[in-house]
């Protein structure tokens, strides 16, 4: 800060930088290491057959030895119910 | 600590001739690697990596305070007498000079400042206590050096006032390299690193030199209190600068660069500002750090005053940004639109030779 003074003013504060007003300020990163990157998951593995190891214990059922859909999953029960009976 | 430590491509520099630094690139990155140990990795990989055909550049950390912040960083280097002390150039108010190897781009000098901000745990940017000098390779002639200095100051995101005192350096009067006080300052035939790609043009093409084309020479630049922005900037201007005056790839594009800045001044009735000495060069007549002053004082007035009366529209009318720019927007202004328009320029151009066509 320069203090400017004129005998018989007030004495001025005249700043020494100012922000350029056309810049538009970018965000400062802040002087840190980035943080560690979030582990690799690995998705579990999937048995040759296609069948998850969810399914395994059925796995002899004709009906299960098809790999599963989305569909499938939410049926799963219900269709299950109606071909036993 | 890994690989940077292999020594294959090293330059004679890194082979042990003399340099300015006296420590070894690999000891530093070693020494930072545990404090950012990603960065560090990024600045070894890509330190030589030259972007889209720009100079490579150099810092200088002029340490206003007492230095202590840099203690074990000196230490880990061999100390002050071997890293400081041999380094008779620093800012006439700093308590050390910290000689910093050059990187091949803006992206990385940045880069490896943020490592040593890690290390020391305290600012390099926008610090009032350190001073960053900028260095470019190869000599700009007074007009092109004038053209540095106004192009940084009108862009940078800091306006700054300044006194004589604050531009003065150890070799401000010396006997043999005389170069004032200046915003701008020619090398003192040190040593220097030639290892980066300069971008040539033969007939049509392009033509990729590993080796810069001058043996010595820099332009640089003392920012103050310097920004990231300042380091993008300032590697701009003087790669197209540079290039016009030592005819590289960008020649052209410094060319007409430098006829639409002259033409810019012209507009704002500060075509003048030109013909200051606004660098030491051996012309006995540049020896006139109040010439120069003068002229540096005459832009810091016309940018604070328009920096005031941008303010004041802007509370008049408040979505005044908003409009598009015309002829009549300001030198701050137009200067923005100008280095973002060569930057773009460039990158286009050069991405163009990517792709196997002339740019």
């Amino acid at each position: 800060m320069i203090r400017a003074h004129q005998p018989g003013s007030e004495p001025i504060d005249i700043p020494e930088t100012i922000p350029n007003p056309v810049v538009v300020p970018k965000p400062t990163p802040i002087p840190t290491e980035p943080a560690p990157k979030e582990p690799v998951r690995i998705p579990e593995k999937v048995p040759k057959s296609g069948v998850s190891t969810a399914d395994s214990c059925t796995s002899g059922v004709p009906w299960t030895a098809k790999a599963r859909s989305w569909t499938s999953s939410f049926n799963h029960g219900e269709t299950a119910r109606r071909r036993s009976s | 600590m890994r690989l940077y430590l292999f020594r294959n491509g090293a330059t004679s520099s890194e082979k042990g001739a003399p340099v300015s630094y006296r420590y070894s690139f690999e000891d530093l990155l070693a020494l930072l690697h545990g404090h950012a140990p990603a960065k560090v990795d990024a600045v070894a990989l890509h330190r030589r990596r030259v972007e889209h055909g720009h100079l490579s550049v150099g810092v200088k950390i002029h340490c206003l305070g007492d230095g202590s912040q840099f203690s074990t960083l000196v230490e880990g280097l061999g100390g002050a007498q071997k890293i400081l002390d041999v380094n008779y150039y620093k800012h006439s108010h700093a308590s050390l000079c910290l000689v910093l190897p050059p990187v091949g781009s803006a992206r990385s000098a940045i880069l490896l400042l943020e490592c040593i901000e890690h290390f020391i745990g305290s600012a390099l940017f926008s610090n009032p206590e350190i001073q960053i000098q900028v260095c470019s390779p190869g000599r700009l002639g007074a007009r092109r050096s004038a053209l540095l200095a106004i192009g940084f100051y009108l862009g940078s995101d800091t306006l700054r006032r300044y006194t004589l005192g604050d531009l003065a350096t150890s070799f401000a009067e010396h006997q043999h390299y005389p170069r004032g006080r200046r915003l701008v300052l020619y090398d003192a035939e040190g040593d220097f690193d030639r290892n980066f790609d300069w971008w040539k043009e033969s007939g049509k093409h392009r033509l990729v030199e590993p080796q810069l084309p001058f043996e010595n020479g820099r332009s640089d630049l003392l920012t103050g209190s310097g920004s990231r922005l300042d380091i993008q900037n300032i590697n701009l201007l003087a790669t197209l600068l540079v290039h016009a005056q030592y005819q590289g790839y960008w020649n052209q594009l410094g060319v007409q660069f430098q006829e639409e800045m002259e033409a810019l001044l012209e507009r704002h009735v500060l075509n003048g500002l030109v013909d200051a000495p606004w660098v030491r060069t051996d012309d006995p007549e540049s020896d006139d750090d109040d010439g120069f002053f003068a002229a540096l004082q005459e832009l810091v007035a016309y940018a604070f005053e328009e920096s005031v009366r941008i303010k004041k529209k802007g509370r008049l009318f408040p979505g005044w940004h908003e409009i598009p720019a015309k002829s009549s927007r300001g030198i701050l202004q137009e200067v923005q639109s100008l280095l973002q328009k060569y930057r773009s320029e460039l990158v286009r151009q050069s991405r163009l030779l990517d792709q196997g066509g002339r740019a």
